[in-house]
């Protein structure tokens, strides 16, 4: 029975890795094997697609004309980096000390204040594009990189989540350092922090993953071309720029992998508070 | 619980209420005025400040683009999130019926969550296009496959899509979950007699209800994200059957449509506040927050 | 309690470090390409196809004949009786599309250098050629019945599309140039050069005339630069 269970748990591994090695396995390819595998879908043959597992003839071209010769690849580049490292980190800078008071502390209108924020958090953006438009044009940062960084630093999911986490940290620890004479600074820093540190790196992974997926925000705000990020890339595909295309997805799922190896055992340590409670 | 409440008001909040201001004043300029703004424009006549009353509503109402996008965003909703719930409960189940290589399991469903969206669209092309690689095994099959692209069946393409990029994080949140319950309340009811089915049925389910509402929230906030895959596949206007809510509202947006569209988003807002107090009323235990 | 974080030190500071070098990788890469993107892509300069008519070579061959010849120059035919003639045809019909009746024609008459003009052209359906009496200088006596070699020189052919003969590269499979494309992909808008192969229908020393219709704002490649399929060029600016 459990033989069969892994069986069937390694077949959806299959299925989730099958995507990423044929990217990878076909960023290696010249244009020529491309056209022999893939034309059916760039409409240069009508012969369905043939997937090799290997180059037959491996050839690094595809990143050559990539990483070498493409200033464009590199501004996108950066400027998804621009726009989601400040984000992230102001996300944190923000929510973390919020979440802590929504938490710990007992105040009037809090429920109503967590309504506002579960609704904003569940609000696709489009509901509120008009308004926050006009509003980042009076603030005179529309088409800029901050009219991506300031709203998405005041994006509630981490405050939803960070509440999640920090309840689970026991009043007795917080009481105790109050009875050492901790302040509410020195508390939030020694005390909840640290503990809370899994669900903050969860959340920041979470954040990063997010914002360098941003479609809608920057394709409304930032009407400047040379301020796209890398997710708003629209390949026009064909037979003379798809291997550069497979290069590109390959480099740019690097971070993002990265990333999430740091912090993939986070985003359960920071859930796994759920069960100190009890 | 009341003595907890009691000894927590003993504290002094006031500095730590400081550390909600800027979070507060955030929420507030950038989404709860532009709420305000939004829902204000809804009755408003477009560009003048004339009182429209509800003629907005009307117009939106009565649009047919509009008709199509609730059909589709509704029937993704109310597909593919019960999908994925029950699928990624199953995994978590099932995970913690192996007991082992659970970490690895994990981080090789949770891996697609970490492939940016611009990675995926040739690879989908790949797979989905009409010449693509699903139909040429279909074609050794003898079965001819449909253009997934360009016809009802992008729906299906879409759904698999957010199955994919969201079940890893649901079942982690769903083990996490099932983690938390005492082991003590299933050798309770393993001496009861009770099998597996009941077991899962009697203690399991209603001991995730919390985390059951966690889930339900985030899924839902990422089933409105699918719109980006729809985006970067389809363009502005896909074809029909993933014609979304999203793309309806950013076309409007460039033809500056705006009373449909603040009249459209604040209809939008409401179903969603409603639902949500729904799920939270079923799932949340009163006494929590 | 918060168990499994610090477990792995060790591989999270793989993680750590290869983030690092590929974030320092890119940085530096970046610096890299803005100096390579000048100077490692070729320059080309191009050319435009047009209609245009080109001055080609028409070769014939026929027999020397005497007796009555029509010239059907004039409205009314006029016949010269007794004189001699050459009976033929040119072996590619198409060039003598455009050629109007009258047009001089080289012969060469066992070994004698002789020009003649051309009187009249009929397409014949069955061999597909193009026939042609062309009449011969008078107050010479030729030997009727003699196998005559013919020149047109200048048969003026329209083709809608031509191109300079610089441009058009010969390969195993036939004739192709390479037509400059414009490409906004993930390595911006960039130019490439684009192989494509034609098929030619006329040519002399200097054009080539194509079958393939080139809309009249393709960019062809003169030669000089060794190129690929899909290679980045850069097109020269004056």
């Amino acid at each position: 029975m459990k033989k069969l269970v892994h069986l069937g748990l390694l077949f959806l591994a299959l299925i989730i890795f099958a995507p990423i090695c044929i990217t990878v396995i076909h960023s290696f390819m010249g244009m020529r094997e491309l056209e022999l595998n893939i034309g059916g879908i760039l409409g240069s043959s009508t012969k369905p697609v043939a997937i090799s597992f290997l180059p037959s003839y491996p050839t690094f071209k595809n990143y050559k004309d990539l990483l070498l010769y493409s200033e464009a690849f590199y501004r996108m580049f950066w400027n998804s980096l621009i726009q989601s490292v400040p984000t992230v980190f102001g996300q944190v800078v923000v929510a973390a000390p919020a979440a802590y008071v929504m938490a710990k502390c007992q105040f009037n209108g809090k429920r109503i204040l967590f309504w506002i924020y579960l609704v904003a958090m569940l609000m696709p953006f489009q509901v509120l594009m008009v308004s926050e438009y006009l509003i980042l044009m009076d603030l005179s940062i529309i088409n800029t990189h901050l009219s991506i960084i300031l709203p998405g630093i005041f994006g509630t999911y981490p405050v939803f989540i960070l509440t999640k986490v920090f309840m689970n940290i026991p009043d007795e620890v917080l009481e105790a350092a109050r009875l050492d004479g901790a302040n509410s600074f020195t508390l939030l820093r020694k005390v909840v922090l640290p503990i809370g540190k899994g669900g903050i790196i969860a959340v920041a992974v979470l954040d990063f993953l997010e914002c360098i997926n941003s479609i809608e925000a920057p394709l409304v705000f930032l009407k400047d071309r040379a301020l796209h990020p890398l997710s708003l890339f629209f390949p026009e595909i064909s037979l003379y720029n798809v291997g550069a295309v497979f290069a590109a997805s390959v480099v740019i799922m690097i971070p993002a992998v990265l990333v999430f190896l740091i912090g993939d055992e986070y985003l359960e340590a920071g859930f796994k508070a759920f069960k100190v409670k009890g | 619980m009341k003595t907890d409440n009691n000894k927590k008001k003993k504290w002094k909040f006031r500095g730590e209420l400081l550390f909600l201001l800027p979070s507060i004043i955030g929420v507030a300029v950038f989404y709860f005025i532009p709420f305000c703004d939004v829902l204000l424009r809804s009755f408003q006549t477009e560009f003048g400040s004339g009182f429209a009353g509800i003629e907005n509503y009307k117009l939106v109402v009565e649009n047919k683009a509009f008709g199509i996008a609730v059909r589709n965003t509704a029937k993704f909703i109310a597909i593919y999130i019960p999908a994925l719930l029950i699928f990624s409960l199953f995994l978590a189940v099932l995970l913690d019926y192996l007991k082992e290589r659970q970490k690895l399991y994990k981080k090789i469903f949770l891996l697609p969550m970490a492939i940016p969206v611009a990675s995926l669209v040739l690879i989908w092309k790949v797979f989905f296009d009409k010449a693509g690689l699903i139909n040429g095994i279909l074609k050794y099959f003898g079965i001819a496959g449909p253009d997934y692209f360009h016809t009802s069946f992008a729906f299906l393409v879409l759904g698999i899509t957010y199955l994919w990029r969201n079940f890893g994080y649901d079942m982690l949140l769903w083990k996490t979950g099932v983690d938390a319950i005492e082991e003590e309340l299933y050798e309770a009811a393993a001496l009861d007699g009770a099998g597996f089915l009941r077991r899962f049925w009697y203690i399991t389910l209603p001991q995730l209800k919390e985390m059951g509402f966690v889930i339900v929230v985030i899924s839902i906030i990422n089933s409105f994200k699918v719109f980006r895959e729809a985006y970067l596949i389809g363009g502005d206007y896909p074809n029909q059957s993933i014609y979304m809510l999203q793309h309806l509202f950013n076309n409007w947006f460039v033809r500056l449509e705006l009373g449909k569209l603040t009249a459209a988003a604040i209809m939008l807002a409401l179903v969603v506040i409603l639902f949500v107090a729904g799920i939270e009323k079923i799932l949340t235990p009163k006494e929590k927050l | 309690m918060y168990g499994g974080i610090g477990m792995k030190k060790k591989s999270k500071k793989v993680v750590y470090t290869l983030l690092i070098v590929f974030l320092f990788a890119m940085a530096v890469m970046t610096i890299v390409s803005r100096i390579m993107n000048e100077s490692h892509i070729p320059e080309v300069e191009t050319q435009t196809p047009r209609s245009g008519t080109l001055v080609l070579e028409a070769v014939g061959r026929g027999v020397t004949r005497f007796g009555t010849l029509e010239d059907t120059r004039v409205e009314e035919t006029q016949f010269f009786e007794d004189t001699y003639f050459v009976e033929g045809y040119f072996f590619e019909k198409d060039y003598l599309d455009n050629v109007s009746v009258g047009s001089m024609v080289k012969l060469s008459i066992e070994g004698e250098s002789i020009e003649g003009t051309l009187v009249a052209k009929m397409y014949n359906y069955r061999e597909d050629t193009m026939d042609v009496l062309i009449s011969l200088p008078e107050g010479k006596k030729y030997a009727a019945g003699c196998e005559v070699d013919f020149v047109l020189e200048d048969a003026r052919v329209k083709y809608p599309t031509c191109i300079s003969r610089e441009l058009v590269y010969e390969g195993d499979d036939g004739y192709y140039i390479y037509v400059l494309k414009e490409q906004n992909s993930i390595l911006g808008n960039i130019t490439i050069a684009v192989k494509t192969p034609i098929h030619i229908l006329a040519q002399n020393e200097r054009a080539v005339a194509v079958a393939e219709e080139l809309a009249s704002d393709v960019q062809v490649i003169l030669k000089g630069v060794p190129l690929e399929d899909g290679m980045r060029v850069r097109k020269r600016e004056w």
